[in-house]
């Protein structure tokens, strides 16, 4: 006959005490009554330190024999814990990769003092737009923001795509920073979603950026208008531009050209912010798509007006490349009152045709301690000279505010540029003055 | 009175009857025991799955 002795007594009491923990710890959690969860609870609790109490017995004889862990295991262990932490939590991580949709990566290029940002730990605004196959081949147009920061939006195509986009059909420059060295997850658009996800980190490298884009094949309840965002100024008044649409092409910033934006922490950051939102409406795009679409406006406080070259650049940029196909002519307007931006003379392209060359009047924007610098910029034959496709030109834009007794802005863009629609643009905002 | 649901119905059963098979059973080894210390436990784990079972029929009976 068997020999039960008590080892075997105790491993049974100890293996049937487990399951009934376990199978009561169950039936607490299937519970659907408080009352009765809660005693279950309780019962499981108690059964617990019964089996532990049983466990005790079994190892003091040696009945239980636990083996340790070797170190090498613990290790291996930590390592996939860390990388599953890191999957989870990291910032790297895009979002097309969670949520299906595409995503592309790329790390823009040396430009402006992006490696300030990055020293600051204040990276990751990035943009990328997915493309879609069946779009024209004028949204094939790289564009970029002004500004310094990585905010480049790379535009392969506008409009949806799904699917992976690796970077390899980035530019080069989009690839590489050797100031930050530091990978930007670009999340492209998703299919059929219009739309505009911004996305911008501060303290963290490699964060989300614009999603979305216009694509011809999109479903029509993406052809929606799409609105900029109101940056309050600190200590300032809102400033509300709106910026009638059409035929237009923003063309960003030129490759290897820094233009030295960008050298505060804020300039960039807008930079690439406008720029990417610019960058879809087109010549070629359906009728929908021209419409009217508020740009954001970001102040900053008259502390330091001086310093946001970057920023007053970007966001100029954005400007200027939107209303370029546009025809209209718009002055520049100081805001004085805080020192921050200048708002740049767009002209066009002398091929537009005569109803591009219409007025159009230049915001007010009421200025802390100064009056108001009103410009009324009626249209005409822009001054801006517009290289050809291809061929970098320079040339200067002066916007002079409206007078209107009261101030004159002045805003100065100099842009390297080709032709509105078309190849790449830079444009350098300065800050404005205001003299009255 | 609410009322319990064929899922907590069947859990409770199941839990009474493993739990009045632990009283036996502890009872029972509690006897062939030699070990003075292991009987004491078998006698305390019993105890404790007698007073678990009594709360159970109680909460079944009181719902």
């Amino acid at each position: 006959m068997f020999n039960f002795g008590d080892k075997e007594i105790g491993q049974d009491v100890l293996t049937s005490q487990k399951f009934l923990t376990n199978f009561i710890a169950q039936a607490s959690v299937e519970a659907a009554d408080p009352r009765l969860r809660n005693v279950l609870g309780q019962l499981h609790s108690e059964a617990a330190a019964d089996a532990r109490q049983v466990f005790d017995y079994l190892h003091s004889r040696g009945w239980y024999e636990v083996r340790p862990a070797s170190i090498s295991a613990v290790q291996d262990l930590m390592n996939t814990a860390q990388q599953l932490r890191q999957e989870i939590t990291g910032i790297n991580v895009p979002y097309g990769q969670l949520t299906g949709t595409a995503a592309s990566t790329y790390v823009p290029g040396g430009y402006g003092t992006a490696g300030v940002y990055g020293g600051m730990g204040t990276t990751g605004y990035t943009a990328g737009m997915s493309g879609g196959i069946n779009l024209p081949e004028w949204t094939r147009h790289e564009v970029r923001s002004e500004g310094g920061y990585q905010g480049d939006v790379i535009g392969q195509q506008y409009g949806g795509m799904t699917g992976m986009m690796t970077g390899s059909n980035l530019p080069q420059w989009a690839r590489h920073d050797p100031q930050l060295g530091q990978s930007y997850q670009a999340i492209g658009g998703q299919q059929g979603f219009g739309g505009y996800q911004a996305g911008y980190g501060q303290m963290a490298p490699g964060y989300t950026g614009f999603q979305g884009g216009y694509g011809a094949n999109l479903p029509a309840w993406t052809r929606q208008e799409v609105r900029g965002t109101e940056y309050p100024a600190s200590g300032g008044p809102v400033a509300h531009t709106a910026y009638p649409g059409g035929p237009s092409v923003y063309q960003g910033g030129q490759i290897g050209t820094p233009a030295g934006f960008g050298a505060p922490f804020t300039g960039g950051y807008v930079g690439g912010y406008g720029g990417g939102y610019y960058g879809g409406t087109g010549v070629g795009l359906p009728a929908w798509t021209r419409q009217e679409v508020p740009g954001e406006q970001h102040r900053f406080g008259q502390l330091q007006p001086s310093i946001y070259q970057g920023y007053t650049g970007g966001f100029a940029g954005q400007q200027a490349g939107f209303r370029g196909g546009y025809g209209g002519m718009v002055g520049g307007y100081g805001t004085s009152g805080y020192g921050t931006t200048g708002y740049g003379t767009t002209g066009y392209t002398g091929n537009l045709p005569a109803w591009t060359r219409q007025e159009v009047r230049g915001t007010e924007f009421p200025a802390t301690g100064g009056p108001i610098a009103q410009g009324a910029y009626p249209g005409g034959p822009g001054v801006y000279q517009g290289g050809a496709v291809g061929t970098p030109v320079q040339s200067v834009y002066r916007g002079i505010g409206g007078q209107a007794g009261t101030g004159v802005g002045q805003s100065v863009y100099q842009g390297l540029g080709t032709q509105y629609g078309g190849g790449t643009s830079i444009y350098q905002g300065q800050t404005g003055n205001l003299s009255s | 009175m609410p009322q319990l649901t064929m899922t907590e119905l069947w859990w409770c059963d199941e839990c009474i009857k493993g739990t009045a098979l632990m009283v036996k059973k502890l009872g029972a080894l509690a006897q062939i025991s030699n070990d003075p210390q292991l009987r004491n436990i078998c006698h305390t784990l019993r105890q404790n799955h007698q007073r678990h079972l009594d709360i159970l029929v109680n909460q079944i009976a009181s719902v």
